[in-house]
């Protein structure tokens, strides 16, 4: 056989095993619970791939869930506890399995009744993800994510107290819009190398402490014009946009900070990460 | 020669991995069977289907095939019916109370007013559909492709199809290896000759460095950290030395994996070289055969597939004999610092050391002779 044969075959070699390789089982699973009563109740969402939706519902469901998912790679969660009153819901992978722009991706479109207050934990893999919170009685909320596209938004205030926002962002893109909805009082956030973007619009009914902790990634935090910022701000080689803040003592501040309604502290450490204050207008 | 090399490796790696993909091929006819149609439902196809469902953690709680009913059922309004209730091929309508699970296989679940049922509602290749009554656990529809997974699962439930992708697997790793093993040979082909000469040298030697290699590997990483922690600017870089301490390691156990491989395949040939491209090729097909000579115990392993207590013990043997080659490999990679370090025999060494191999001429000196002229032979007269 030739040289050319050779590379012929071994080129339908490749192209066979990755047919093979490629093989997958779209299921669906559509699950719900109806609503018995209203006691808090603690839910973690887990996604490892695939695009995610994520809305409050108005029914009597405490939750739905439509999943589209690969049998052979994947495995959907429902899993309910009424002693520990928990709920997991979500997609979860078998294993470490490569992407390919051939395949198709699965999904996943979910509904948490606004009429519970819930500890909500969101745990996202590789997801692109459209998470509509505003409405939602949220006590605590965690979002941890990883090679995620995510774009959380509050577009109605929160009827309870968010005690706590953590962010945790891998190498992912996490955007956080009108959060001010949200009453947080405090946020946590770490970075690695990914890039979060926390927008404090909407109302903002009580003063909130971020702390932020960033390895290598950026952190933007926008806030409406007429809150009064603090940043106290230590940096190791890693850049901080001081332009509209004014330095007193160790700390800056935006113009005006005393005589602001309400007040947002910001405490973040940052090593070769970059951390952005951008005063927003209405 | 370059050429010829290649020719060969390409040669080499499509007939090794035509193996292992006729095989991954067979596999996949094995369930590329077409689904059953609707009109051919049956007790063992509702089994097999149950089967592949059941790996899914949302639908754990399915009841045996056997407790299946064929057909439609009605919960009468008023009475209570005591569950787990499964039907199949049909649609189940709760008027009344239903104490304990519905399922349903290619059939809807239907709760009118007054209807209730008190576990979940489970409806495979169906709906789960509340006209005024209610679920106190959840409602679950199932659907898409489950008879393609379960052929999946069959295919590797069957001696046979568990015999071929055994042998797919084994084939591929084979592919891999000879792959890897060829670039090595082309871009470390002396770093794989000092490793091969450190191995040939000391065997045994070479085995107990291994072992003591393979038990160091935690310890000098954590002294690799704690010292590159001891520098404020090395912190950062501890994710980086982790990643390239690993890649070392491996590494090294795959530059002795291949040492032992061509040795293994030279005591086969026993050609003798008489240039360096006649010597290049024979180290390719001593890397080569001595590759599949030490992947043959996973491949009888493959063929043991089908019996699982045989398989177990030829699955063992065959992770004992790779251990054994690979640490023997890492020790002769480590003794030979990687390749870098070139061993040569105690004989040459000692030939070497000695005066008389350094210089062709006596350390004493040789007097000069002087040449005959005109006017010496005048003064002698």
């Amino acid at each position: 056989m030739s040289l050319r044969a050779h590379c012929v075959g071994a080129a339908s070699v490749f192209a066979l095993s990755a047919s093979g390789a490629l093989a997958q089982t779209w299921r669906t699973v559509d699950a719900s619970r109806q609503l018995r009563d209203t006691t808090a109740i603690s839910v973690r969402l887990e996604y490892a791939a695939g695009t995610l939706e994520l809305r409050p519902t108005t029914g009597g469901s405490l939750y739905q869930m439509n999943v589209r998912y690969d049998a052979e790679r994947s495995e959907p969660i429902s899993r309910y506890d009424a002693s520990a009153r928990s709920l997991t819901l979500g997609v979860r992978s078998h294993g470490l399995h490569l992407r390919s722009g051939s395949t198709q991706a699965g999904s996943m479109h979910a509904e948490l009744s606004n009429k519970v207050p819930m500890d909500l934990s969101l745990e996202l893999g590789a997801v692109e993800a459209d998470i509509q919170l505003g409405g939602l009685r949220l006590t605590d909320l965690t979002v941890k994510t990883g090679a995620a596209d995510v774009a959380v938004r509050f577009d109605q205030p929160n009827p309870d107290r968010l005690r706590s926002m953590t962010l945790e962002v891998g190498a992912a893109s996490l955007k956080l819009v009108r959060a001010g909805n949200s009453g947080v009082e405090r946020v946590n956030a770490n970075v690695g190398v990914g890039a979060l973007d926390l927008d404090l619009g909407g109302e903002l009914t009580r003063d909130v402490d971020v702390l932020g902790s960033l390895a290598m990634g950026g952190f933007t935090l926008h806030v409406p014009r007429e809150i009064g910022v603090s940043v106290d701000a230590s940096t190791f080689l890693a850049d901080f946009d001081k332009s509209g803040l004014v330095k007193r003592g160790d700390l800056w501040y935006t113009p005006g900070y005393e005589e602001a309604r309400r007040h947002v502290r910001v405490r973040v450490k940052a090593f070769l990460g970059g951390f952005t204050v951008v005063r927003d207008s209405r | 020669m370059r050429t010829s090399l290649t020719r060969a490796a390409v040669s080499f790696f499509f007939r090794a991995s035509a193996l292992a993909i006729a095989g991954h091929i067979a596999a996949g006819r094995l369930d590329a069977q077409p689904p059953r149609g609707p009109a051919s439902l049956t007790r063992d196809s509702l089994t097999k289907a149950l089967r592949a469902l059941q790996a899914d953690a949302v639908s754990l709680q399915l009841p045996d095939a056997a407790s299946f009913t064929f057909g439609d059922m009605t919960v009468l309004a008023g009475t209570t019916k005591k569950g787990p209730v499964a039907i199949a091929d049909g649609t189940l309508y709760v008027r009344g109370v239903l104490d304990g699970d519905a399922v349903t296989y290619r059939g809807d679940i239907i709760l009118y007013p007054g209807g209730s049922v008190s576990g979940n509602a489970i409806a495979i290749l169906g709906r789960v559909t509340l006209e005024g009554g209610h679920v106190v656990g959840d409602a679950r529809a199932i659907g898409g492709n489950l008879a393609a997974a379960d052929g999946a699962a069959a295919v590797a439930r069957t001696p046979s199809g568990a015999v071929l992708q055994s042998l797919a697997l084994a084939g591929g790793w084979l592919a891999v290896l000879a792959i890897i093993g060829i670039a090595v040979l082309i871009f470390a082909g002396t770093n794989l000759d000092a490793v091969t000469a450190a191995l040939e040298r000391d065997f045994s030697r070479a085995f107990l460095i291994g072992i003591a290699g393979q038990l160091a590997l935690l310890p000098a990483l954590a002294l690799l950290l704690v010292a590159v922690t001891l520098t404020v600017l090395g912190i950062l870089l501890i994710p980086f030395a982790i990643v390239a301490y690993v890649i070392a390691a491996a590494g090294l156990v795959t530059l002795g994996y291949f040492a032992i491989a061509r040795i293994t395949g030279r005591t086969l040939l026993h050609s003798v070289a008489l240039d360096e491209r006649a010597r290049r090729a024979a180290s390719l097909k001593a890397l080569l055969i001595g590759l599949v000579i030490v992947m043959s115990p996973w491949f009888a392993a493959a063929v043991l597939a089908w019996q699982p207590t045989a398989s177990l013990v030829a699955h063992t043997m065959a992770f004992a004999i790779t251990w054994v080659a690979a640490t023997a490999g890492l020790g002769a990679a480590l003794i030979s610092r990687g390749g870098v370090r070139r061993l040569t025999a105690p004989a040459a060494q000692k030939a070497m050391s000695a005066a008389s191999w350094q210089t062709p001429t006596p350390v004493s000196g040789i007097a000069a002779a002087r040449r005959p002229t005109p006017a010496a032979s005048t003064v002698v007269k």
